[in-house]
């Protein structure tokens, strides 16, 4: 498995929210769903990052 | 970052609650599997209320000490895909009550977190900030 990190976050309400980082694609999918046996799942979205290959390390520079 | 999800947090791991519990120091009395517990009403008798059995009990006492009840001890019960919890509406309606059982749920959250994060051998590193919000990161290499 690609080395990876997720970040949750909890706020004092106890809600979710939850990235994932260093992976794309469907592998990023499976590694996430273990998440959603947390509760109800409210929002859940595909970042710029997920379609991209897994080669390739996108920069974004803005002058 | 390749994946955002926003989740509302839901009771359903039993040992993770009662982590959460032990962890904000609220006393409680829990059922063996299969089992219950009796939550006992101080109203017993009035406006139809009876004694509950549920999963998890917390007697009046104790949730008078968490700012969690005043009329009444509150419980959780199993409804099949997680445990509901069970309290007078009168302590539901307490000023305390709404802030104290976001904190339990964010206790129970960073248990079950955690005991997942182990389960998938991810390392875990913890930052609380100043709004209250726990930042867990998962490390895996």
């Amino acid at each position: 498995m690609t080395a990876h990190s997720l970040t949750i976050e909890i706020s004092p309400e106890g809600e979710l929210k939850s990235t994932v980082h260093g992976i794309a694609g469907p592998d990023c999918s499976k590694i996430s769903e273990w998440i959603d046996s947390l509760g109800n799942v409210t929002k859940d979205e595909k970042t710029l990052d997920y379609s991209k290959p897994k080669d390739q390390d996108l920069k974004i520079i803005r002058r | 970052m390749s994946k955002y999800k926003e989740i509302q947090t839901q009771f359903r791991n039993i040992d993770s609650l009662k982590a959460a519990l032990t962890k904000l120091g609220i006393q409680f009395e829990s059922a063996q599997l299969g089992q219950t517990v009796t939550l006992k009403t101080s109203w017993s008798g009035m406006y139809s209320n009876v004694d509950r059995e549920v999963t998890i009990a917390v007697n009046r006492e104790s949730a008078v000490h968490a700012d969690m009840g005043n009329f009444d001890g509150f419980g959780f019960k199993w409804n099949g895909s997680s445990l509901e919890m069970i309290q007078d509406h009168l302590d539901q309606e307490s000023r305390h009550f709404e802030r104290k059982f976001g904190l339990l749920k964010q206790e129970y959250a960073n248990q079950e977190v955690r005991r997942q994060a182990r389960l998938r051998g991810y390392n875990v590193s913890e930052q609380r900030r100043a709004d209250g919000t726990i930042a867990l990161t998962l490390m895996r290499r």
